[in-house]
């Protein structure tokens, strides 16, 4: 039994399929890339993993248990972490704050602690202040953590929001092209903190478009291209795959 | 924390300088309002949730309160565990199934459930009907006497919704209203979330509806107006630089001006109109320049 496991996943907003009966697994340990030309579904697979859109069939489970119909914080609960394409931080709070928002389940606290302020509520946010810092520090977080997080540099951001990711423990990490607009000192400490995940035994779930980290990173490279996958292996066999290379370079048949 | 214990001092003098009933009812007035807004405080300034209708927990508050002292002749605060459960019961009857919508579609159910209690509330014979309720026994009988007990409850029912705010929930509610999907994407429950914020909000409301009673002795559905809801929502928004602070000054600016304002009745709500438009652009210019 796979740590999680989609099996025929089905999504189409009204007449327009967008994702067609793709299926894949995913162990502990390994990182999947999912790569495909734009519009190929691959964030809205996504996002019938993480519990955002309901698909209209197929299943999505974690250790065989089904997942698909739960709410995104319900199924964020089981272990699955997630960033976003476009970053989506909650600006206006504090960096350390916003990594706080990943260690939201595992914190407790009881409304009476919080009004008497008591010991054990003194106790329970300086635990969490510790732990959101040492996540930023994972992340690679350099700046200031009590800074607003819309007011950060971009590469920051997106280690803000990798760490608040990480604060939550996760067993599934799927990050959605996390290279996007990073500088080459950026995407190697990107690598670096993957494998390093990886290295946890977490599995990680990664779209990205950037082929020279997908073939750097990748146990396995899944091909979607218009709503169905078309090729699953390893990079050097996705590379020389003749379906892919029609669907990136386009099919010469059809340009002539 | 230093500043805020240095400004209850200095409220907490005023009954030095005057006992006159007339000031005294004014501050309590105001102190109220300030409770009225600091529930508020929580719906809207934290958790982003735009309520319209926030007068009618401060009316059930004030009728649970005031209908079981004087049909059964307790002392007010005796009616304070069925407050409690009253604004509770009637956060989770309205705010349970509206949350699960978007957030725009609560406005309008609020807006509707404010006119909904104040138009039962006139036309129930329990509630008196359009006439109320009169004859409340008050908490306290001496103006001084209320003054205090309405800053030492305000003060807690600030410092209650502060600390909220540095809680795990109170960041839980900020989440929310930055970027719910975000939240509910990191696991944060954000139905679970809304709803604490919407039924403390309530239970802040119902409690200083208890002193709103025992303030006026009399209380009837003119009280709890659209207009009332209004006014507590526009204290909220006028203070809330995202910190209670303005909250406080925004709400006791909001009560006190249109009774100073009563030298010109005709003009009373339209001068207090033009001075809220200055205030906003006055703040707008200050933080922009900040």
């Amino acid at each position: 039994m796979s740590l999680l496991s989609v099996r025929d996943l089905r999504l189409s907003f009204g007449g327009l399929t967008v994702v067609n009966g793709v299926s894949f697994d995913l162990e502990p340990a390994e990182i999947l890339a999912v790569i495909g030309p734009n519009g190929a579904g691959k964030t809205s697979a996504f996002n019938c993993v993480t519990g955002v859109y309901r698909p209209q069939r197929g299943s999505v489970t974690v250790d065989g248990r089904p997942i698909t119909g739960l709410p995104p914080s319900r199924i964020a609960g089981l272990g699955l972490a997630r960033t976003f394409q476009n970053l989506r931080l909650f600006p206006a709070m504090s960096a350390e704050d916003n990594v706080r928002a990943g260690l939201h389940r595992a914190t407790r606290q009881a409304l009476w602690d919080v009004l008497l302020h008591t010991p054990r509520y003194r106790r329970s946010e300086r635990e969490s202040l510790e732990q959101a810092r040492h996540w930023l520090d994972v992340a690679g977080y350099e700046g200031d953590p009590g800074q607003p997080a819309g007011t950060l540099p971009y590469g920051e951001q997106r280690r803000v929001e990798l760490a608040r990711a990480l604060a939550a423990g996760p067993r599934v990490l799927l990050l959605d092209e996390p290279a996007a607009g990073l500088n080459h000192a950026e995407r190697s400490g990107l690598v670096r903190l993957i494998r390093e995940v990886r290295s946890t035994g977490v599995a990680v779930l990664m779209i990205e478009h950037d082929m020279g980290l997908v073939l750097e990173l990748a146990d396995r490279v899944a091909v979607l291209d218009r709503g169905r996958k078309i090729a699953d292996g390893p990079p050097d066999e996705i590379r020389t795959d003749q379906a892919v290379i029609d669907a990136y370079l386009g099919d010469a048949d059809a340009a002539a | 924390m230093k500043r805020a214990l240095l400004a209850f001092a200095a409220v907490a003098t005023l009954p030095v300088f005057t006992i006159s009933p007339y000031v005294l009812n004014m501050a309590a007035t105001a102190g109220i309002f300030v409770m009225l807004a600091a529930g508020l405080y929580i719906v809207v300034g934290y958790c982003g949730l735009l309520d319209l209708g926030f007068a009618a927990f401060f009316a059930i508050g004030a009728y649970t309160s005031g209908i079981l002292a004087t049909r059964f002749e307790l002392p007010l605060v005796a009616t304070l565990p069925a407050v409690l459960c009253a604004t509770v019961l009637a956060g989770i009857v309205i705010g349970g199934p509206t949350l699960r919508l978007r957030s725009d579609y609560l406005a309008i159910v609020t807006l509707g459930f404010g006119e909904i209690v104040r138009v039962t509330a006139t036309r129930l014979e329990i509630t008196g009907g359009p006439t109320g309720i009169y004859g409340i026994p008050p908490l306290a009988a001496d103006p001084v006497a209320f003054f205090y007990l309405v800053l030492v409850v305000t003060a807690l029912a600030l410092t209650g919704a502060a600390r909220l705010g540095r809680s795990k929930l109170g960041r839980a509610w900020q989440y929310v209203r930055e970027d719910e999907d975000a939240a509910e994407a990191t696991g944060i429950s954000t139905y679970r979330v809304k709803l604490a914020a919407y039924v403390l909000g309530s239970v802040w409301g119902g409690l200083a509806g208890v002193l709103f009673a025992s303030q006026l002795s009399a209380i009837s559905p003119a009280s709890f107006t659209f207009l009332q809801s209004a006014l507590v929502l526009v204290a909220v928004v006028l203070g809330a630089a995202r910190n209670i602070t303005g909250v406080i000054l925004a709400a006791a600016f909001v009560a006190v001006t249109p009774e100073l304002l009563r030298a010109f009745p005709d003009a009373r709500y339209f001068l207090f109109g033009v001075l809220l438009v200055v205030v906003m652009l006055l703040r707008h210019r200050r933080r922009a320049t900040a």
